[in-house]
Formats: C-alpha cells, structure tokens, sequence
C-alpha cells in the first residue's frame, strides 16, 4: 500500500522534524514570512515592566458606565409607606442567574416582584457627527514623570540636561452612537412618576464615573402603558430609549503594515546642553605683551616665558645602570 | 319561602348539602384563607390604584374548605428573565361561606400553599334544577399574584 500520510499529523508540521534540519526549515520559513520593513526603534520600548495602563475603551466600558450612573441614581419607589430599592438587570440573564442569584426580586416560588428596570444594548452605529476622515491619525499624550529622569549622582554632574518624557502616541478612538432600550415595572403609576421624573431630568448629561469614562447620554421619549390582561396581575410599564454618545478603542489595531498597538509608547530624545560660558577679563589683544610675559615663539615651547632658563636633563658618564638594573646616583 | 321546582326538594338539597361537607371538611380538608379587601380603608389615587403609601387594607383571613383545581405551574420568559406563572379554580360550597357569611369577589386574595392568588372571576351558575335559589357552589377563577402588589405579607428583601 503507498503512502497516504501521517493520520495522526495532517498538517506538515516542522515540530516533527529532528535535528538540525528542523532549524534550517525554521530559518527558512521566517524568511519567507511577511515582514515589516520600516522598522522605527523609537516605537520599540517594552511595555513589560511600566505601570501605565493602556487606554483602551471597550463596549463593556460604556456599559458599565451607564450601570454606575444608575448606581449613582439610588432609585426607590414607596411601596406601603416603605422605601423599596429598585433593582436594575441587564435584560435577558442566563436562566440560572435569574432563579439563584437575583432572588430579591422574586418570591419562594420564582414570581417576580415589582419594582424592576431593565436595559438593553439595541443597536449601536457609527457617529455621522464625529467622522474621523483618516483613521491612522494618532493623538500623543505626553507623561511628564519618567523613571528614566530619577535623581542620582550623575544627574547632579550633568547639571543641564533635557528630561525624557513619555508620550503615548494613541489612535483618535471610533465614535459611535448606542441605544440602550429600558424597560420599567412598576406595581402603580405613582412609583412609575418618581422613576420616569428621575430619568427625565438626569439625561442630556454625561453619565459614568467622575474619575473614569463618561459618556453624553439622552432620552427622545418614553412611552407610558398599563398592562390589564386575564390571568395576570396588573403592571404599568414604560419604556424609552437612551442614546448613548460613546467611542470605542481596542487596544489593537489591524493597519495594512500588520497589528498596532493603539496605544504607543515611545521616549523624547535626551539631550546633554552644552551652553556657551563667556569669561570677561581686561585681555587686550591689541596692546604688546610686557617682556616678561611674552612667551618664545618657539615650536617646541609655545607657552614658555621668554626669561625662564631651560635646564638641560642629569648627565652620567659611563654606563648609567649598576648590575641591578637601577640608575647609579 | 318555598323553593320553587318539582326536582331537588329542601330534603334533597339538605343531603347533598351534608355529603358535600362532610366530603371536604371531613376527607378532603384542603383548606384556603380568603383576605378580603377593605375598600373603606384602603386609600385610592387618582389613577384609581391604591396608594403605594398605605398600599391595601384587607379583613383578617377566613379559613375555608375547597375544592382545588390546580393548573400545572408555567414559566414564562421575558427580557427580566422567568416569570412563574398559574392559574389556579377554588370551589367553595355556597353553604359554607354562607356560614361565615363571606362573599369572594374580584380583587380578593386566596392563599394556598404559600401563594396568594387574586380573584379574576367569581362563578356562581351550578343552580340545581336550574333554579337560582338552589345554588350549589361558588367557583373562583384566580391566578397566582406578584407579593409586591399585596400588604399581607413582607417583601423578600
């Protein structure tokens, strides 16, 4: 029977080769390999050892901010003289989560109970309003702090030089426009009126947190309804949709050259300034040089004064060295 | 006053009458409270709905024998997850409510099994001999109700 090939390894694989050979195919595929070939070793610091987080700006980020925001808003309807916290979901949870761990909005038996508010991400779509017309256009933030400026001995030495500072070279992130749909239960309308007048009037603002992301938010209408059907309790319901103006940053981008990070990092150059140090003194260039002073003009001892006499080097007749090896006196 | 009809004479209807409780009081004995609503102390708005602030007024409980017709328990689905659903038929001798003098009417609440269930419909039609004085049962159509719409029990918080 011929060969068919390795069932166990379909794909050719250098992993199986052994040897020496095994480098050399391994040499030759990454030459084959697609290469940059503008290589920038500004752009090329390690991201290992820094502290600095990544800007990045994720769907989950925008979510999370509006769920802060209605965290902010302590929502409570009063429900027999009582205060009662109204609970906010994501819509649509996994089926357990809903009957094991949000039981305080369901009774023994899995009923639900009222209050409730809901939201959920409908759609969302490009910003007509913030167009980037070239999306390779980068926004450098500049951190003064380096490590690579830490005061030690040398820098006292070079007393003057330029710090490094860090700049983050970071893409302009995607602009888009989210719809949040929420869905409000209520038991009356009364406790509806109090969440309704509380959304009204905290929109056209910018919901999230005071020191994170923070996203302009806005309500066109909310549509009011009381459901009264056969064999189910009476519900008042209302529902509006909130429009979210938010921008997306992966932290990776595909360029035509290959995958970027959207967040750069690369150092200013370090300087050493020289300055230029001018001495005064009564020198006169013009005026001749007193005798004493005047130095010979002689090749061998340009900086000799004239009357200085030049004594001649020791002498020693004979062999200077004894049978030691040293100088005789 | 005599019952009108030739058929079920107050003899008869004093044995049925008897069969039929000593069968649910004696050995059935699925017993329910009814809560009726105080409608004079209960405080409305103006969007007709008892007001969250006092929320609603219910007479103390009466306990009653019943027959019970239980529809299978369903869940629904909806973007806040399951909901739990039944509809749930209690046959109540006209005798025995006469008795405490309690007439069930919609709105009222039915407790069994822990679950309080609301009055959709009151059925008031087995007239024996098609006579209205010999009315024979009272049948309510409830469905099991939310807690946060009741003041009878605290809220699972």
């Amino acid at each position: 029977m011929a060969w068919t090939g390795d069932p166990n390894n379909p794909v050719p694989n250098i992993g199986n080769v052994k040897g020496d050979l095994s480098q050399e195919i391994a040499q030759q595929s990454s030459n084959l390999s697609e290469k940059k070939t503008v290589v920038n070793r500004a752009y090329q610091t390690r991201r290992d050892t820094d502290n600095q987080k990544d800007n990045t700006v994720s769907i989950l980020d925008i979510d999370t901010a509006i769920m802060k925001q209605l965290e902010k808003f302590q929502m409570t309807v009063t429900d027999e003289g009582n205060q009662i916290k109204v609970p906010f979901y994501f819509a649509s949870p996994e089926k357990w989560k809903s009957i094991q761990k949000d039981g305080v909005i369901r009774d023994y038996n899995g009923k639900m109970i009222l209050p409730a508010v809901v939201l959920e991400r409908t759609s969302s779509e490009k910003d007509e309003q913030m167009m980037m017309f070239n999306r390779y256009i980068n926004y450098p933030v500049m951190r003064q702090h380096s490590e690579k400026n830490r005061y030690t001995k040398f820098s006292i030495l070079i007393g003057q030089n330029a710090p490094v500072n860090e700049v983050y070279d970071i893409i302009m992130p995607k602009h888009m426009v989210f719809t949040y749909h929420f869905i409000l239960w209520t038991e009356y309308i009364e406790q509806m009126n109090s969440l309704v007048e509380k959304f009204s009037f905290n929109t056209d603002d910018y919901w999230g947190d005071l020191r994170g992301l923070r996203f302009r938010t806005k309500i066109q209408s909310i549509s009011h309804a009381v459901e009264l059907q056969v064999d189910t309790d009476r519900l008042v319901k209302s529902e509006f949709d909130l429009i979210v103006n938010g921008y997306i940053l992966p932290d990776v981008m595909d360029k035509l050259a290959g995958k970027q990070m959207t967040a750069q990092k690369f150092f200013t150059p370090k300087k050493l300034i020289i300055g230029q140090e001018t001495v005064m003194t009564d020198f006169n260039p013009v005026a001749p040089l007193p005798e004493n002073t005047e130095k010979w003009r002689s090749q061998d001892y340009p900086n000799l004064q004239k009357d200085v006499p030049i004594i001649p080097p020791p002498t020693v007749q004979g062999n200077p060295l004894n049978t030691s090896g040293s100088i005789l006196q | 006053m005599s019952l009108l009809g030739r058929f079920f004479s107050p003899r008869d209807l004093k044995l049925i009458a008897s069969l039929n409780a000593q069968l649910s009081g004696d050995i059935l004995q699925t017993e329910v409270f009814i809560y009726k609503i105080c409608p004079e102390q209960t405080v409305i708005n103006i969007y007709g709905e008892s007001s969250p602030q006092n929320g609603k007024m219910f007479w103390p409980g009466v306990e009653c024998t019943c027959l019970i017709d239980r529809a299978d328990i369903d869940t629904t689905y909806d973007q806040f997850g399951p909901d739990r659903n039944q509809t749930v038929v209690f046959k109540f001798r006209e005798d025995n409510l006469k008795t405490v003098n309690l007439y069930p009417e919609v709105g009222d609440i039915v407790e069994f099994n822990k679950r309080y269930h609301e009055i959709d419909n009151v059925v008031q039609e087995q007239f024996l001999g098609g006579q209205p004085d010999k009315s024979l049962s009272i049948i309510v159509n409830t469905h099991y109700s939310r807690l946060s719409k009741l003041s009878l029990v605290n809220r699972q918080v």
